[in-house]
């Protein structure tokens, strides 16, 4: 096989498209097709576990969570992890499962001059931050409830056996649902800690502590320390809730290959087909070839060139499509009901993925039409006309 | 005697249909071919003629029997040689379709240099440019396979058969599916390579005109070689050439030049009827300085 070789084949693949441009057009299609689902799909997945991943983060300010299932941390504790090494902030909270005026919400309740940590988006009011019995809502709870600023809500706590109830004051209104807790189905409520405490009898307990860490390296090295200073707690790092959120992200992504794995049996076919009738109408010329000749990698080489041309153009044009196609679907899944926006941004493994898969199927979708034909004796493809 | 290219010893072929029915298509023939020769191979239908040109293409095996080609033993050579062999040695010209539809001409005639591999893309380019100006298809180098018509299509085959010098060249009806002036075109291209290139030909046909051009014919029935026949060298060039023709007709037209002066001296003829035998001799040395390219009045 020499250079000028290659040359000739691939001008005799180009000519062979050209004569069939229909034909060529709709493999190329049908593979850019694939390759472009593949590429769509996987870019808004790509989004979609980002954003996952920084609302996760960005809600727990976090790096490690230390729970216990009832209050009974003494807040001494937090004021121990703060002298671990590598230990930026630590904040206890009691994080509790409460009900407004019968409305099932997850309570918060923060140091009142740490009220700031959760990073709440204020719209109205602010922050009780002098604390009381105060409590920052959401507009969606807002507007459910009919409260405005200043308007007073009854809260109660199912502790145990207990059933506590207090009257606290709307301080401030935050922006909608935010994406976690559209995602976990709850609503947030913010209090401050030490009227909870009260509320429930549990003053110096917590059951939450929030550590952050400087150096993400040292984050399994801080969660030992912290077992070894607190052997009881349930430790969890952001990482680990990330993954339980991404095994549910795998899933629906393993739901989007299967439709991606349905475009591309589709390209194999097509190619498989448009290779099989160019062999079809070509194969006198193959026995001729033979004749004069040419050897089986020869001949396979002039057919499988037409396939890689297709695969390449398929390729490139999948990919353009397919991040184009990525708006569309991104939309088309926010229609759906999923409410918050996907970042779309340029994926180079789903681009290199779907490219390299195009062209792979392509290539092995043709190889058994080839190999038959490169395999017949010269005498019975000149029989056939 | 020249060197033989083709020895074919004892050949044999028997098909076996799928029932298990053997047909033999081949009976121990018998042939050799000289190098600078034209063999027809003559028969009807069926005979096994193509069988026998297949067998000599190394495109079939022989069940029995032994193919020397150019000296090489090619009876038991595995395919991959036999790639080589005939790249180098045959060249092939069927029927019909010849070519491959997606080159031009002049592409179709590099391609066997190409697949050999043994010149470069220009030298190929040059040799092929060559070969079809001798075809006489020198403005049809670009020319796809559909723009061109059966004759010429059959000539860029003959073009390309020849485009590594090969030992033979191997025709199966190459004149079957052409019009007549084609036909006659593709046979005195034949006569002409074989004369100046010194090919080798070895052309399997039923048609008549075809043999004609032939230095021997293998009549072959039933697998049968059953008879060969030498065809006389009639070189019409050298036999009658060009002066000795004009010659001999300058020499007959004194003659009768001479016998209308005679006549026309004794009486026998009347002036206009010597004025007219006279203008006619005339318009008969006119033509002749036309053949001898000079105007004479």
């Amino acid at each position: 096989m020499n250079r000028v070789f290659l040359k000739f084949s691939l001008k005799m693949a180009l000519r062979s498209m050209s004569i069939h441009k229909v034909r060529s057009f709709l493999t190329i299609l049908a593979i850019a097709w694939s390759v472009a689902t593949l590429v769509a799909l996987r870019t808004v997945g790509v989004g979609i576990r980002s954003r996952v991943e920084e609302e996760v983060g960005r809600f727990l300010q976090s790096d490690i969570l230390i729970m216990e299932r009832s209050v009974s941390i003494p807040e001494q504790v937090v004021k121990d992890i703060k002298e671990i090494p590598y230990v930026e902030d630590a904040i206890g909270v009691i994080f509790v499962p409460a009900k407004i005026q019968g409305r099932g919400v997850d309570l918060v309740a923060v140091p009142a001059n740490r009220m700031d940590f959760f990073l709440v988006n204020i719209l109205s009011g602010k922050l009780p931050v002098e604390g009381g019995y105060k409590l920052v809502i959401d507009t969606d709870l807002a507007y459910s409830l009919g409260v405005l600023n200043g308007s007073y809500v009854k809260m109660s706590i199912d502790y145990g056996t207990l059933h506590m109830e207090h009257t606290f004051e709307i301080a401030g209104i935050s922006e909608g649902k935010t994406f976690l807790s559209r995602f976990l189905g709850t609503t947030f409520v913010l209090a401050p800690l030490k009227p909870v405490q009260e509320m429930l009898d549990k003053e110096g307990l917590i059951n939450y502590i929030f550590v952050k860490v400087s150096d993400k390296n040292q984050i399994d090295y801080v969660a030992r320390v912290i077992k070894k200073v607190y052997p009881g707690a349930t430790i969890i790092k952001e990482k680990d809730i990330v993954v339980v959120i991404t095994r549910v992200l795998n899933i629906v992504d393993g739901m989007l290959m299967a439709v991606t794995a349905i475009g591309l049996l589709v390209a194999a076919v097509g190619v498989m087909n448009t290779i099989m009738m160019s062999i079809r109408e070509r194969i006198r010329e193959i026995g001729i070839l033979k004749t004069i000749g040419a050897k089986d990698e020869h001949i396979f080489t002039i057919f499988i060139m037409e396939v890689i041309i297709m695969g390449l153009i398929g390729g490139i044009l999948g990919m353009i499509l397919g991040y184009i196609g990525s708006f569309f679907v991104k939309e088309l899944v926010i229609s759906l009901g999923l409410t918050f926006d996907i970042p779309i941004t340029p994926v180079p493994e789903a681009f290199i993925l779907g490219f390299t898969i195009a062209l792979t199927i392509s290539i092995l979708s043709a190889l058994y039409p080839i190999y038959r034909v490169v395999k017949i004796r010269p005498m019975e493809a000149l029989r056939i006309e | 005697m020249s060197e033989p290219v083709i020895k074919l010893k004892n050949i044999t072929k028997i098909y076996t249909s799928g029932k298990g029915i053997e047909v033999k298509a081949l009976d121990n023939v018998n042939l050799t071919v000289y190098e600078g020769e034209i063999v027809i191979i003559m028969g009807p239908s069926g005979s096994g003629k193509t069988t026998l040109l297949n067998i000599i293409g190394t495109l079939d095996k022989p069940t029995n029997g032994r193919i020397i080609l150019d000296g090489i033993d090619v009876t038991h050579l595995p395919e991959k040689k036999l790639y080589n062999i005939r790249l180098e040695k045959i060249g092939f010209v069927f029927q019909f379709f010849n070519l491959v539809s997606t080159l031009t001409a002049l592409e179709n005639v590099m391609l066997p240099m190409i697949l050999l591999g043994k010149v470069s893309e220009r030298e190929a380019r040059e040799k092929a440019e060559e070969l079809l100006k001798i075809v006489g298809l020198g403005d049809k180098l670009h020319s796809r396979p559909i723009q061109m018509s059966g004759g010429q299509q059959q000539r860029v085959a003959i073009a390309r058969s020849l485009a590594n010098d090969p030992s033979i060249v191997l025709m199966d009806e190459p004149t079957g599916s052409v019009d007549v002036i084609s036909e006659a075109v593709i046979l005195r291209l034949i006569q002409i390579l074989n004369k100046y290139m010194g090919t080798t030909f070895v052309i399997v046909t039923h048609n008549p005109e075809v043999s004609l051009i032939g230095h021997r014919i293998v009549y072959i029935r039933g697998g049968k070689i059953y008879e060969t026949k030498e065809i006389p060298k009639i070189n019409l060039e050298n036999a009658l050439d060009e002066k000795s023709i004009v010659r001999m007709q300058l020499y007959f037209l004194k003659r009768e030049l001479e016998r209308i002066m005679r006549s026309y001296k004794r009486g026998l003829l009347t002036r206009e009827d010597y004025q007219y035998e006279v203008n006619r001799i005339k318009k008969k040395l006119k033509r002749i300085a036309r053949i001898l390219g000079e105007e004479i009045e």
